[in-house]
């Protein structure tokens, strides 16, 4: 009990000698104000991200006097009804979470937090660098701070994969060695060898890979995430300068023919697939090999107790274009949180959003289900280390650092809409491939037009940091 | 003198009394208290709703970008009407609506027919019917749900069903030629209770001895059926069929949790498109076009329903 008090006296007194030095050398930072019983409303996805930010209501309320108001709406009703009570000026909520999709029609709507973070630092640099540059920044100017950690990477059965009989099998089909696919040419291989009739009942049971979601609604990055690999070194969603969409092009066609072709020989009905069923094709040793986003990595334990095999983590399929290795991937939602332009309550609302989001209390957060690492010192924490397998926690970093952007523009959601209903046409058959994309080109041409091309030329060069 | 001063006096009462419309409004003033709210939640609920979308529909008016709203007449509806994907939609909603109101028609006949043969005045009635009537006492949104997990395709139990018969499994909503099929199914199953309770009302409602004859002179089924129930049921049925009509117009929560419209755009009814256009695209002048193309539609059906009814005289029974 001595020695923890001694421990204890010893660290306050290094912390009062540390305050003081820094005090000597540099401006002290500015105290967090506290408000006198302010009511703060915060719009969030309803279930897991409401319910791990309502456990600190009453810390919030202590410490800094603010009553904390969830507002959960549910996923597919975020956009709409957060839309609806920003471009009315409600005032209705002060903080809405959003996806970085979404910024463009957002933006005109959120307070700039440059000069909140100025004067109290969020710990900004500790956000992971993809995240701060492709999801958080904007034209140059600080919107929102990053709530969940998504990016997409890969998943593997190791065990499928370093048997020596699969190797070899493997080898002599195909004439490389088994590993995960590191290109997007290399995932049709493994969805044709794996797929067998494992009990020999006569139906096919086991396939070699699932993407992360086939379904209308947000199939259509399952596209992108092939596209931007195949366009090369300088992949566009449209010319910077004309505004034509890129979507069309010989990289397009090739990213939609290999993604059709996944489907064609993945399980049955797997257009239909959310999120949910790829997750769970993996995680019941039905597909061997999955790009989802960062939560099975916490779920290696539950994998083996499936499938007896251990669970093994790669980076995204890339591309070898002109000799070059591509390797990128999308963050594929992702959440992030900012402040309504017409919040009445702007420095209550960031102080909330500065303390649940601080990296010792979102700790707490990516802990529960739901929310995705996101600060690199939560990668670093003791905790995370020993409950998240360390090849994971590598792979996750690296695959945030590969983070291409979002069509971070006005009329975004329509945008996808239009590629999405496109895609799924070529993977249902209506349509060819290259008909398809033609299709969705010209549907992005019209919704350009009528947004204004310059001003949609402003905004996706910005968008997209050129 | 006194002759010349009538006509003042009675001028001069005239005046002094109430004009007619406040003598009216004074006479029916109780009347006009219990009517206020009533009126005041239509006018604030769907007239002004209904005038609002007229006025916006004549502007190009992007939610996201409320202050670049420009009047631009009557263009909306010029572009909702050579929008190809409006067009698919209605065709899309066509089809649901015949297949669907059609078997749910013919199911919901036979079985209040069966309901009213074999239970007449016997207490099994009051247990097997309200059995039936499940289906319609769920929210479409969790019929949409159940319906989702029914045609699974690897753990469905539809498809455990094929399989135990010897059938391979069926995409149900996952392919392009059974996703449309499938909704309308569950549609089937959703609300042929409702035709089969009106229906069994009517019946129940027919003066019995005309029963009691026919089966004296002994008709069949379906000379009973053809030549008895179906014209005294005649306004029961316009009604159903009225009411079927205008709801599955308006479909959208089923396809919302089945298919989100898809694959592609094979589930896409006019419902569904105008519900994107309206609420994911923002485009809401032209959303405001569309609806009142649509409500025009749904107006020039009913009125055509309306027609034969009082051609048949139904209404004016």
């Amino acid at each position: 009990m001595a020695k923890i008090r001694k421990l204890a006296l010893t660290s306050i007194a290094a912390g009062a000698m540390f305050v003081a030095a820094g005090s000597a050398t540099a401006e002290a930072p500015e105290p967090t104000p506290t408000f006198d019983d302010v009511t703060v409303t915060v719009a969030l996805h309803s279930g897991a991200f409401e319910l791990a930010w309502a456990v600190h209501k009453e810390q919030i309320k202590a410490l800094y006097g603010i009553n904390m108001e969830i507002v959960g709406i549910p996923v597919n009703e975020l956009f709409d009804k957060e839309i609806l009570e920003l471009s009315m000026g409600s005032g209705a909520f002060d903080l809405v979470q959003f996806n970085p999709g979404w910024m463009g029609d957002y933006v005109d709507f959120l307070e700039p937090l440059d000069p909140y973070m100025e004067r109290w630092d969020p710990a900004w640099e500790d956000v992971h660098e993809g995240f701060r540059v492709w999801e958080n920044t904007y034209q140059g100017t600080r919107y929102t701070l990053t709530m969940d950690g998504d990016i997409l990477f890969t998943y593997y059965n190791s065990d499928v994969y370093e048997n020596p009989e699969e190797q070899a099998a493997f080898k002599e089909k195909y004439g490389y060695d088994l590993a995960p696919p590191a290109t997007w040419d290399q995932v049709v291989d493994i969805q044709e060898f794996f797929r067998r009739d494992t009990d020999g009942d006569g139906e096919i049971d086991s396939w070699g890979y699932s993407d992360p979601i086939i379904k209308r609604g947000r199939g259509f990055y399952s596209f992108l995430l092939r596209y931007i690999n195949y366009a090369g070194s300088n992949p566009q969603y449209m010319d910077p300068e004309t505004m034509v969409p890129l979507i069309n092009n010989e990289a397009g066609v090739q990213a939609l023919e290999n993604y059709k072709r996944t489907i064609e020989l993945g399980p049955p009905g797997m257009l239909s697939w959310e999120w949910d069923e790829a997750h769970a094709a993996f995680m019941q040793g039905r597909v061997q090999t999955l790009v989802h986003w960062p939560d099975e990595g916490l779920m290696t334990d539950l994998y083996t107790a499936n499938t007896g095999a251990e669970m093994g983590f790669a980076k995204m399929p890339g591309a070898i274009v002109g000799g070059e290795k591509m390797e990128r991937t999308m963050t594929g939602g992702g959440w992030i949180i900012g402040m309504s332009r017409d919040s009445q309550n702007k420095e209550a609302a960031y102080t909330l959003l500065r303390h649940v989001l601080s990296p010792e209390v979102s700790l707490h957060l990516v802990l529960m289900p739901g929310t995705d690492i996101f600060r690199t010192s939560q990668f670093n924490h003791p905790v995370i280390k020993k409950i998240a397998p360390a090849k994971y926690l590598e792979v996750y970093q690296e695959s945030i650092s590969d983070n291409f952007p979002e069509l971070r523009i006005p009329g975004g959601f329509e945008y996808y809409d239009a590629l999405d209903v496109a895609v799924q046409k070529a993977l249902a058959g209506e349509l060819s491939v290259k008909e398809a994309l033609d299709e969705a080109a010209a549907n992005w041409e019209e919704i350009t037009d009528r947004i204004g091309r310059d001003e949609q030329r402003a905004a996706y060069k910005a968008a997209m940091g050129l | 003198m006194n002759a010349a001063r009538a006509p003042i006096v009675e001028v001069a009462a005239s005046l002094a009394e109430p004009s007619g419309f406040k003598a009216w409004c004074r006479a029916n003033s109780f009347a006009l208290v219990l009517l206020a709210p009533t009126v005041l939640i239509l006018l604030a609920l769907t007239i002004f709703p209904l005038i609002y979308s007229v006025y916006i529909s004549l502007f190009d008016y992007y939610l996201p970008r409320p202050h670049r709203r420009a009047f631009v007449g009557l263009e909306n509806y010029g572009a909702v009407l050579t929008d190809a994907r409006f067009w698919a939609s209605m065709r899309i909603t066509g089809i649901f609506m015949f297949f669907s109101i059609s078997i749910q028609f013919i199911l919901g006949m036979a079985l209040a027919v069966f309901f009213f043969d074999e239970f007449r005045g016997r207490s099994a009635k009051a247990v097997y019917l309200p059995l039936i009537l499940v289906p319609m006492m769920i929210a479409p949104v969790v019929v949409g749900y159940v319906w989702r997990l029914l045609y699974q395709v690897e753990f469905g139990p539809l498809n455990y069903m094929l399989l135990q018969i010897g059938i391979s499994r069926l995409e149900f909503t996952a392919s392009a030629g059974t996703a449309l099929l499938s909704i309308i199914v569950a549609d089937i199953w959703q609300w042929t209770p409702f035709v089969t309770l009106v229906m069994l009302a009517g019946l129940v409602a027919l003066p019995q001895e005309l029963f009691e004859v026919t089966e004296m002179d002994g008709a069949s089924t379906w000379q009973r059926l053809r030549y008895v129930m179906l014209p005294l049921l005649s306004r029961v049925i316009a009604i159903v069929l009225l009411i079927r009509l205008l709801d599955s117009f308006r479909e959208l929560d089923k396809i919302f949790i089945m298919t989100q419209g898809g694959p592609g755009t094979v589930t896409e009814t006019v419902s569904y498109y105008a519900f994107l256009t309206g609420f994911k695209f923002f485009r809401i002048g032209y959303a405001a076009a569309m609806s009142l193309l649509l409500l025009a539609v749904t107006a020039i059906i009913c009125t055509g329903i309306a027609k034969v009814l009082h051609k048949e005289q139904i209404f004016e029974r």
